[in-house]
Formats: structure tokens, C-alpha cells, sequence
């Protein structure tokens, strides 16, 4: 118990040095201190965010990241309440008459409501958090949103939030507040995720079982995070339970999943490892011949190591793999430049974060983590006269440091970053019997340096200020070849005025910049307030892709001395309003986000093979506005959301380079310049052990261009296309539908299995995935619409659990 | 080395497995105006070929109408003008000198004057050597189908040459297939003096007379030395033939063509298949070389491609193997006694023994 008095002594020790409140405390009469520990009553895990409150006082508080409270009151004989969304409150009676310790457990309400929380697990942090346009889903409430053939998705699930988008189902990433896939930084444990999906896009690489929460900043983005300039997805995997061992997996149409969570020595070591695979490669046997030989699988193996060796320190070891295989069978392969007869496509993320927390004092903790993300893309083909094997991928070497100090008034934090990244373009190793030349695009190496400080202070009870400052600096690094082009001249080789080669390890250009982060809030009462946020963000590593969704084969390219780094500024303002005791939250966002060196890319460039990227990659500028407004409940048998979106994303380069397409020095519309979206998600608790939630989504077609006419050559015909992204494909709405059948939490068993029935798109829409053209004299018409999920998609999964929490 | 279009496409594939295709009313945007023009002059005889024809909108039904009764010339570097006229098919133009063929190292000009007045004109072309080809050759087209096992359903024709060691070489390959046959031409109908219905051969007038096909659709077959530069060129596909007993004779032409006709080509096969999908790149302008001088403004689509030309002929062998073959022979036709169709020189017939016919 010795250590909980120093703690104790601590934290008044600290708060002393934020005097305020304290030392007015300091002048009453006699108060003592209770202070303990909230916990969940299975796994003993801390509780964050659990109110803490005196009734016959009306004074309360929050316990923080670690369940810890404390709480100054009289003496005398009270009641202690705790409380906790998605827990049975809890009353203690408590005399007090000395400082006292009150360690508590509360038990999770399964009998009642299991809401889905989306912003935070107290219902009032919308409005008394002092950021805007953040929403943290928990791994619980995402399963009960209504999964594409059952496999619940973490990716998928976020674009039921206003302001998050993507170009279609089944795309590769995420869109957010008229960001490119690439301007979000995703993190899974803090390790960035370079390609985030599965099967191209159908599903987001992070396993459900092994997800504790995800956390979308798309306004007010603090300063730890830093390297892109639209958003960042920060996903935590859960913890390895220290106390009890458990199995758990389940059953699905598309994958199986394993997983295993146990204690090495108890209370102090702990392992999980959870693994998710497909086999569904039976679904191409039915198809045509043509994709019978079809392969397209996927795998993905995660893995958590947690070390306590005392109550102030951890160290925690995350480990993720996955891989995919994409094989086509020759016939598709056929109008290929190289004419192989089958060809292999792979890609692989392996990533690893080595965390180690330190909590010097309560509220006070030092953080350090090393972090390495790989991404390896790879494309084969076998037949031995044109035999080849092309790699791309990037790596990220990490070391990050985080100070935290938390008062009444005031949360400080400062840290830094160091990024090293190594970039290969596509290399392409001719087979050993092969003809074709071996082709070595010069690696990219880069640094990135970042140094931050943020404070966020509570001036007033209504006023508090979240404010940080942060420099990056990046340094593109030799060996490297950089070209100088005449002034004013089309960046082609033949306008190449001067080359210059840099040394291995040698800088060859350095960009730094401040990056201010502000974010204001101003409560005109308990159940109201005004937002406000400005971010400066920027990008220094990019995707270089020019299709509409990502091939997940599509080179990563660094900033270098032709090639601009991305910087954005975003304002955001907000209104947010809570009414009936915070049964019902109401949220009102306007944003505008201008991005300076916005890439597009030249008329049909060639993006696999250049050595020089700027001759491909064309910079402008991006600008993205829109409303989000929101309605949510959040108590009772009835809960979920209501959310419109109004969003705009357009683009102009730079009248200095080549024209694309018609434009020079006009802003055209974004492939995923989307206006309208509307998303409703509900939940309804039928009974104990089921519940139903279904969502609706609808969304303005995403643009494309369409051809205006056409003319023939060598039997080829050729379209014309008028300028860009003028039309759109039709709108897109679905509704799906889910019942979640949980086991009765009054009958123990030692196999717990619940059923998860779903129907994706109940009424059968034939959303348009794309509208393409074709010119076939036997069919009547020449444009046609490709839809994707064109009908309803039943699904059965099954999940079990044994022991454990 | 367009992997990108082929991860797509059979992505593409993939999807339609649980995706669904309708026709759908796109909303389209003004059709465009102007004229399409391909124009080849090679270094050889009864190669050159200048087509004009207007813009149509995107459908099944528009066409692209022939542009007739337009003046054409090609200039050299020395000023001398050689004269085209509208000769065969409507709006294709051929050299007045039927004997002109353009020289290796030599620069030329496109010009044509349309009978309304405006005026087009190409960028100047210099006509560049080709390496010669080494080898034809047929490999058997066997497809595994459950549960009949291997079958063949063809014969790939593909090439071998050898690229010159400088940098730099764009290629585009042709191919012209030639077949004597009694006949100069088949309809399908009742014989005289019979009942049944069927093939009916009309023989040709003289012989022997030799028939030719040519590729229609989608022939835009273009290579560069990007990924070989000075190493051979080896299966290089050229066309698909079916099988039947008798030996095949076809003839490749390997054209040399400059980097800007290689974009051209590139982004005509790169659009033609451009349908609208995920993995399109973003739509553009085909750019060609030929603008028009009296309204600039005005969309002028195509090119004139100048290339030198190396021929290659020879005979097939169509030897199935011990696979299973689907045989695709000319009809069986009978003769029609009553009448004769002149073999004259045209597109599809010659009285000519083709180049490389050593039988």
C-alpha cells in the first residue's frame, strides 16, 4: 500500500505546482482525499472515464486513462457513485474522517443496453472535449454495425462518420474531409499502415478480435501526430489479458479466425497472437473459365506481448503480418505487354512497435517507442523467356518519445520523432532464362525529424484551449540524380538544364516547416458548446497512383528537390449541443482545407517505371469544404445516429506545368468529390441476448467522365473524353440489416458462441461501381453500369470465446 | 509492361463473378467536331495510306464519315510535293505515283486541304531504320477445360528479332495473311440444280488468285525496347490463328516508329480499352501530330506515321500434338459453274505470288 501513499503524495505535489483551486482548497477548514482505482469487475482493467460522485456533495470526477480518481471532500458519512456507460452503477458508502483509498470494480451491464458509443465513453465529451472532429469507435461498437458478409470491419464501419468517404465499395482506403487515401496517417499501435486493406479494398487488414478501439482526428489533430495532412486513424490493438487465459475465434463466410490470450506469469507477463485467414478461392471455381484458376487469398497474423513488471511501468511488444496473393489465370493476361501466362501478385505489411510506458508520478508518464512498418509489393510471372519478379515497398524506421503531464487545469505534453524511410520503386529481376532487362529504379532514402509541444488549459470552467506547436523537418538523402529543367519548360528530359548526382548519405534537399495545431472551446452552458480548430499539416512521402481506387502494387515516392511537399491548413468550426440529460447529442461542423502542392499527374503518365517522378507528377492545389451535421442517441433500448454530410473536394494545378487532360489553372472536381451523404445507423436491444441494427447510406455518385465521341484507328476504337470528372455516376444508397444473438450472460458456459446474422444491401440495389463504355455492335447500347454488390448479400458468421474476460 | 492494366482487368474480372452488368443512359457531354486522320508512309511500295474521316459521337450506330474530295500531299525536306488521290475504299488516299515509297533518313510533311477550305497540317516525321526479323514461329494455344483435359484452340503466331544496341527503338507490328482458294468468293445459299441449302463458292476467273486478310479489330500492336534494349525481342505476339491441316502463310511487317508515334499508339490502346472501370487511369487527350492551320482550335485526332518497314513471310505448321483440337476450316463449299469473279488487284485479292510464297 506504501507505493499509493508516494502516488498520492505525488499528485498533490504536482498539483500544487498548477496552485489554482488547490491552494483556495488549501484555506478550508479540514478536507480529506479519497482517491483509488476504477476496474473492470473481470478483468480488473483500469476504467477510464468513469464517473466518480458524492451525491449528498454534488461534487464528482472523472477517472483518467489509468481508472485513477481523486476526489476532495468534508468530513462526514456519504455515498460514493460510480458510473460508467455500458457498466451497472455502483454505490459505496464511505465514512470519512482521513484521506482514504477506495478501490472499486464495476461490472459490465450485459442485462441492459450495450450502446454503441461512437465519441467517447462519457456521453457529455462531445462537449466538453476541447478538440473537434474526433470519433473513437470501440471494437464493441463496431460489431454491432451491420458487417459486408460478416466480416465486421474497422475501415468499413468508419465510413458510416460524417466527412469519411471512399470512391466505391471494395476501394482501397478511406477518403476524409477531401483527402486522398494517402493524406490519412493510419497507425495500428503506432506503426503506420501503408496499404490498409485486403483484397484490394474489400476488407481493412486489422483483425476484430484483436482491435481494442479506433480513433479518427479528421479536425483538431493534435500535435503528436504529424506526416499527413488530411487525417489520422489511430487504431490500438487490446491488451493480453495478465489474469486469465482465453480462446476465442470465429467462423465466417469470407475468413476464419483464431486467437490466444494468456499469462505467462500472472499479473506481470501476457501474450496474445490472433490470427484471420480466407479460403475462399472456391468462389472463382464457379465462376467463368476465364477466372477459374483465379487465386485471391489473404492472411494476417497479430500479435501482442505485454510486460508489467511493476504498477509504473510497461513495455508492450506488437507484432503484425499479413500478406495477400492475387494469381490470374493467362486468358486475362493477354493484352499484356509482356505476354506470360499466368501472373502472381502479392503484397505484405509487416510491422513491429516496441512501447515502453513509464508513469512517473500520477498523471505524469514518458513514453518511448520504436516503431518499424514495412510494405512489400511484388509481381510475378513465371514462363522462363520473359520470367521476372518486380518488388516495390517502403519501410519506416521509427523512434518517438512522449513527455505527458496531466493537472486540474492544464495537460502538457511534448515529444519527439525521428523517421527514417527507405523507398523502393518498382525493381523488376529478369528470371534466369529470361529476355527482358533487369530495370533498378534508384532507392529513396529520407529522414524525418519532428519535435512537438502541446498544451491543452482549462482557463475557465467554459473556456479551454488546446494549443501545439510543432517542427518538422525532412531530408531527402543520396544517392540520388536530380535534374534541374529550364525555367518555365515542360518537365521532360530534353528540358533537363543541368543533372546533379549526390552521394550516398548526402542531403539533396530539406524542407522544414512549423505546424501550428489550435483548437478553442467555449461552453455557453452544460449541454452546449462552440468549437473551433486550425491545424497545419505536412506530407513529405505520398502514394504515386493515378487511377481512380489504388492498385495496392501502386509505388510510394518521396518529396525531393522538383517534387513539393503537401502542406495543409484546415479550419474547422463546430456547434454541439446535448439535450435531455445527454440522451440525444447534436453536432453541427463546417471545415474548409486548403492543400498547397497537391499531386495530380500528367496525361497518361507512366508511374511504374519513371526514374523521374516529376515528369509525371503534376502539383497544385486541393481544396475541400463541407458541413457534417450529426444527431445521436445514446441511451435507452434505441440507440444510434443520424449524420449529413455536405462535402466538396476540388483540385487546379499549377498553370506552370503540362496541361492534364483540358485543364490548366482550373479547379476541377476530385475523383471522390462526393456532395451529399447521408448515414443513419440504429440499434435496437430486443432482449438480453439480441439485438438488431441496421444502416442506411446514401451518398451523390462519385464524378467521372464519359466520352463525347470517338474515331478509329487500326481497328482500335479510340474515345475522345470531354474535360474531366464533369459528370457523375448515379447516386449510391443500400440499407443492410444484422441480428447479434449473444450468449446469456446468466448461464455460464464454458464455450461462449454468438451468431451474428447479416444482409448486406437488403433491397437489392444495383449500386453502380462504375459506369464504363464499350462499343460491342451486338448489344443496343454503349454505356453500361457495373455494379459490384448488385444484390443482396446474406451472411452467417459465428464467434466463440473460451474463459477470459 | 502494363501489369497495372492487367491487375486491374482481372480484378475486374473478379468482380464480375459477383457483380452484375446493365446497360445504363449516361448523361454525355456535346459530341466533339472535327477529323481523324491515319496516315502511313513507309519504305515500301503500295504501303502508303492516307484515311480522313470525321468525329462521331459515342455509339454503336454513328460513324465515322469518309472525308472526301480533300487535296493531299506529302513534302519532303527538299520541297518536293508528292501528290495523293482518293483511290479504292472512300476517304483512304494513295500516292499518284503508285512507285512512291519514302527513304530511310528523309523528313516528311502530312498536308491536306479539305473541299471546304481548311487546312491540316503534320509536324515533320523522319523516316528511321528497323532491324530485321529473325523468325516467325507458331506455339500451340492449349487451354485446360474440366473435364475434357487439354484442348487446343489454336496456334499463337509470335516473332523473334534481334534490337540494335542503341536506345531508343519504338516498334509496331502488322501482319498480312494470303490463301489461294479456287474461289474469289462464298455466299451461302441454294446450289443450282439442288434443294439443300449451304456454301457456295463463286471460283475466280483467273488463277491462280490469291486472297488476303488482314487484322480488324484492335490491331494496334506496339513495342519498345524499354525492358530489352539491345537483347532479342522473343515471343512477340503477333496474331492468333486457328488450326486446320494446312500450312498457314502469313507475312509480319516490322515497322520502326518514333517515340511520339509510340505515345500515340500507346494512349490509343491504353483509351480504346479505357472503359470506365476503377483501375482506368485518369481519361486524356490522345495527342497526335497533326494540327490544323486554318483554326487551330479545331480537334484534330491521328497521326502520320513514318517508319521504315522489314517484311517477313512464311508457312506455319499447325501440328496439334497430342492435345485435342477444335479444327476451324473454311466451310466446305461447292462451286457455283455458272459464274466468275475477276481476280483484280485490290485490298483482298492478287493475282501477285505473295513475296515470301515459296511453293
Amino acid at each position: 500500500m506504501k507505493h499509493r501513499y508516494f502516488k498520492f503524495l505525488l499528485l498533490l505535489c504536482v498539483l500544487s505546482l498548477f496552485m489554482a483551486d488547490l491552494s483556495a482548497q488549501g484555506n478550508r477548514p479540514q478536507f480529506f482525499t479519497i482517491y483509488g482505482t476504477i476496474g473492470d469487475s473481470i478483468s480488473g482493467e483500469p476504467l477510464d472515464g468513469a464517473a466518480v460522485f458524492i451525491p449528498e456533495k454534488k461534487i464528482g470526477t472523472y477517472t483518467d486513462k489509468k481508472g485513477f480518481y481523486a476526489i476532495s471532500v468534508p468530513p462526514g458519512d456519504f455515498t460514493i457513485r460510480i458510473s460508467l456507460l455500458g457498466y451497472n452503477a455502483k454505490s459505496l458508502p464511505i465514512k470519512v474522517d482521513q484521506n482514504k483509498i477506495l478501490d472499486a470494480v464495476i461490472i459490465k451491464d450485459q442485462k441492459f443496453l450495450e450502446e454503441v458509443t461512437v465519441t467517447s465513453s462519457r456521453p457529455e465529451e462531445n462537449i466538453k472535449s476541447t478538440e473537434s472532429g474526433v470519433s473513437k469507435l470501440s471494437i464493441r461498437s463496431i460489431r454491432k454495425i451491420p458487417a459486408f458478409m460478416g466480416e465486421i470491419d474497422v475501415v468499413r464501419s468508419l465510413q458510416m462518420l460524417p466527412g469519411v468517404s471512399s470512391v466505391g465499395e471494395g476501394t482501397t482506403g478511406i477518403n476524409v474531409r477531401g483527402g486522398s487515401i494517402d493524406q490519412n496517417l493510419v497507425l495500428m499501435d503506432d506503426a503506420p499502415v501503408y496499404n490498409s486493406s485486403h483484397l484490394f479494398g474489400f476488407f481493412s487488414v486489422f483483425n476484430p478480435d484483436a482491435v481494442r478501439d479506433v480513433t479518427l482526428y479528421r479536425g483538431g489533430i493534435s500535435a503528436q501526430f504529424a506526416g499527413r495532412t488530411s487525417a489520422v486513424l489511430d487504431v490500438k490493438l487490446k491488451d493480453p489479458d495478465l489474469d486469465k487465459r482465453s480462446i476465442y475465434g470465429g467462423i465466417g463466410l469470407v475468413s476464419n479466425r483464431f486467437g490466444i490470450e494468456m499469462p505467462l506469469i500472472k499479473n506481470k507477463l501476457a501474450i496474445s497472437l490472433a490470427g484471420r485467414g480466407s479460403f475462399n478461392d472456391f468462389l472463382f471455381k464457379l465462376g467463368p473459365r476465364s477466372i477459374e484458376n483465379t487465386v485471391a487469398n489473404f492472411y494476417d497474423l497479430t500479435g501482442k506481448v505485454l510486460f508489467k513488471p511493476s504498477e509504473k511501468t510497461r513495455l508492450t511488444y506488437t507484432g503484425y503480418y499479413s500478406y495477400d496473393v492475387f494469381k490470374l489465370p493467362s486468358d486475362s493476361l493477354s493484352s499484356v505487354d509482356v505476354n506470360a501466362s499466368s501472373s502472381t501478385f502479392k503484397y505484405r505489411t509487416f510491422n513491429q512497435t516496441l512501447r515502453f510506458n513509464w508513469f512517473l508520478k500520477d498523471k505524469t508518464s514518458l513514453t518511448f517507442s520504436a516503431v518499424q512498418s514495412r510494405y512489400l509489393a511484388n509481381t510475378a510471372a513465371q514462363d522462363s523467356s520473359i520470367a521476372f519478379d518486380m518488388d516495390s515497398g517502403i519501410r519506416l524506421r521509427s523512434l518517438k518519445g512522449r513527455y505527458f503531464s496531466e493537472t486540474d487545469k492544464n495537460s502538457f505534453s511534448f515529444g519527439a520523432e525521428a523517421n527514417s524511410y527507405v523507398i523502393t520503386p518498382n525493381q523488376l529481376v529478369p528470371g534466369p532464362f529470361s529476355n527482358l532487362r533487369p530495370i533498378t529504379i534508384q532507392e529513396e532514402f529520407a529522414r524525418e525529424l519532428g519535435v512537438f509541444i502541446e498544451d491543452e488549459w482549462k482557463l475557465s470552467k467554459r473556456f479551454s484551449m488546446l494549443a501545439g506547436l510543432r517542427f518538422s523537418y525532412f531530408q531527402r538523402l543520396g544517392p540520388d540524380t536530380i535534374f534541374t529543367y529550364r525555367e518555365n519548360a515542360i518537365r521532360r528530359d530534353e528540358n533537363v538544364s543541368e543533372t546533379t548526382l549526390i552521394d550516398k548519405g548526402e542531403s539533396s534537399q530539406n524542407y522544414s516547416g512549423v505546424e501550428p495545431r489550435l483548437s478553442l472551446k467555449y461552453e455557453l452552458n452544460d449541454n452546449t458548446s462552440l468549437k473551433m480548430s486550425y491545424n497545419r499539416m505536412r506530407q513529405y512521402i505520398q502514394l504515386i497512383s493515378n487511377t481512380t481506387a489504388a492498385l495496392p502494387t501502386a509505388r510510394w515516392g518521396s518529396s525531393d528537390r522538383n517534387i513539393n511537399p503537401q502542406v495543409a491548413d484546415q479550419v474547422t468550426l463546430g456547434f454541439f449541443k446535448n439535450i435531455k440529460d445527454n440522451k440525444w447529442e447534436t453536432s453541427a461542423e463546417v471545415y474548409y482545407k486548403l492543400t498547397e502542392g497537391f499531386p495530380d499527374y500528367k496525361d497518361l503518365a507512366d508511374l511504374q517505371f519513371s526514374r523521374n517522378l516529376e515528369q509525371e507528377v503534376i502539383q497544385g492545389q486541393g481544396k475541400a469544404y463541407g458541413l457534417e451535421l450529426m444527431l445521436r442517441k445514446n441511451t435507452g433500448f434505441l440507440t444510434g445516429w443520424l449524420s449529413y454530410t455536405f462535402a466538396r473536394t476540388l483540385i487546379k494545378v499549377d498553370e506552370r506545368f503540362e496541361p492534364i487532360h483540358n485543364y490548366a489553372g482550373a479547379w476541377y472536381p476530385a475523383n471522390y468529390d462526393k456532395p451529399h451523404t447521408v448515414n443513419a445507423m440504429m440499434n435496437y436491444r430486443m432482449s438480453r441476448t439480441v439485438t438488431f441494427s441496421a444502416n442506411f447510406t446514401y451518398s451523390t455518385g462519385r464524378p467521372g467522365t464519359f466520352p463525347a465521341g470517338k474515331f478509329e484507328v487500326n481497328g482500335n476504337i479510340v474515345p475522345i473524353f470531354p474535360d474531366r470528372n464533369l459528370q457523375r455516376i448515379p447516386d449510391y444508397h443500400r440499407l443492410d440489416l444484422a441480428l447479434i444473438i449473444d450468449p446469456n450472460p446468466d448461464r455460464v458456459k464454458k464455450i461462449q458462441g454468438s451468431w451474428i446474422i447479416s444482409i448486406y444491401n437488403v433491397y437489392s440495389r444495383n449500386n453502380a461501381y462504375s459506369i464504363f463504355f464499350d462499343l460491342n455492335p451486338a448489344l443496343q447500347t454503349n454505356s453500361y453500369k457495373l455494379a459490384i454488390f448488385g444484390s443482396v448479400f446474406p451472411s452467417l458468421t459465428y464467434n466463440f470465446k473460451i474463459g477470459g474476460r | 509492361m502494363k501489369i497495372k492494366s492487367a491487375l486491374g482487368w482481372g480484378f475486374l474480372l473478379f468482380l464480375s463473378l459477383i457483380g452484375c452488368i446493365q446497360p445504363y443512359e449516361a448523361e454525355v457531354a456535346e459530341p466533339s467536331k472535327g477529323i481523324a486522320v491515319l496516315a502511313t508512309l513507309t519504305n515500301i511500295p503500295k504501303e502508303q495510306r492516307i484515311e480522313i474521316r470525321t468525329l462521331a459521337e459515342f455509339n454503336t450506330i454513328a460513324l465515322n464519315l469518309a472525308v472526301r474530295n480533300a487535296q493531299v500531299w506529302i513534302s519532303d525536306a527538299d520541297n518536293k510535293r508528292h501528290e495523293f488521290s482518293e483511290s479504292g475504299p472512300i476517304g483512304v488516299y494513295g500516292p499518284v505515283d503508285p512507285n512512291f515509297v519514302g527513304k530511310i533518313g528523309q523528313t516528311y510533311v502530312l498536308h491536306i486541304k479539305t473541299a471546304d477550305g481548311r487546312e491540316y497540317q503534320s509536324q515533320t516525321e523522319t523516316m528511321k531504320a528497323v532491324a530485321p526479323v529473325e523468325k516467325v514461329y507458331a506455339e500451340p494455344k492449349i487451354i485446360n477445360q474440366v473435364p475434357f483435359g487439354e484442348i487446343l484452340t489454336g496456334f499463337d503466331v509470335m516473332i523473334d528479332a534481334q534490337d540494335p544496341l542503341e536506345e531508343g527503338n519504338y516498334y509496331r507490328w502488322t501482319w498480312t495473311h494470303y490463301y489461294n482458294t479456287p474461289y474469289c468468293e462464298i455466299y451461302y445459299g441454294t446450289p443450282f440444280g439442288q434443294n439443300q441449302a449451304g456454301f457456295i463458292g463463286i471460283p475466280c476467273c483467273e488463277q491462280p488468285c490469291w486472297l488476303i486478310e488482314r487484322c480488324l479489330q484492335n490491331c494496334t500492336n506496339i513495342g519498345s525496347d524499354a525492358f530489352i534494349n539491345g537483347k532479342k525481342i522473343s515471343r512477340r505476339f503477333i496474331t492468333t490463328i486457328p488450326y486446320c491441316f494446312e500450312d498457314y502463310y502469313i507475312e509480319v511487317q516490322q515497322r520502326s516508329i518514333t517515340r511520339e508515334a509510340y505515345d500515340f499508339w500507346n494512349s490509343v490502346v491504353t483509351l480504346s480499352k479505357n472503359t470506365g472501370s476503377m483501375f482506368d487511369v485518369a481519361p486524356s487527350k490522345v495527342r497526335g501530330n497533326l494540327v490544323c492551320v486554318s483554326d487551330p482550335e479545331e480537334l484534330v485526332q491521328g497521326f502520320f506515321e513514318v517508319s521504315a518497314v522489314q517484311e517477313i513471310g512464311t508457312f506455319v505448321k499447325r501440328n496439334p500434338g497430342s492435345a485435342q483440337a477444335i479444327l476451324n476450316c473454311p466451310p466446305a463449299v461447292s462451286a457455283d459453274p455458272l459464274t466468275c469473279v475477276p481476280c483484280s488487284e485490290s485490298n483482298i485479292r492478287t493475282k501477285a505470288k505473295p513475296k515470301f510464297w515459296n511453293r
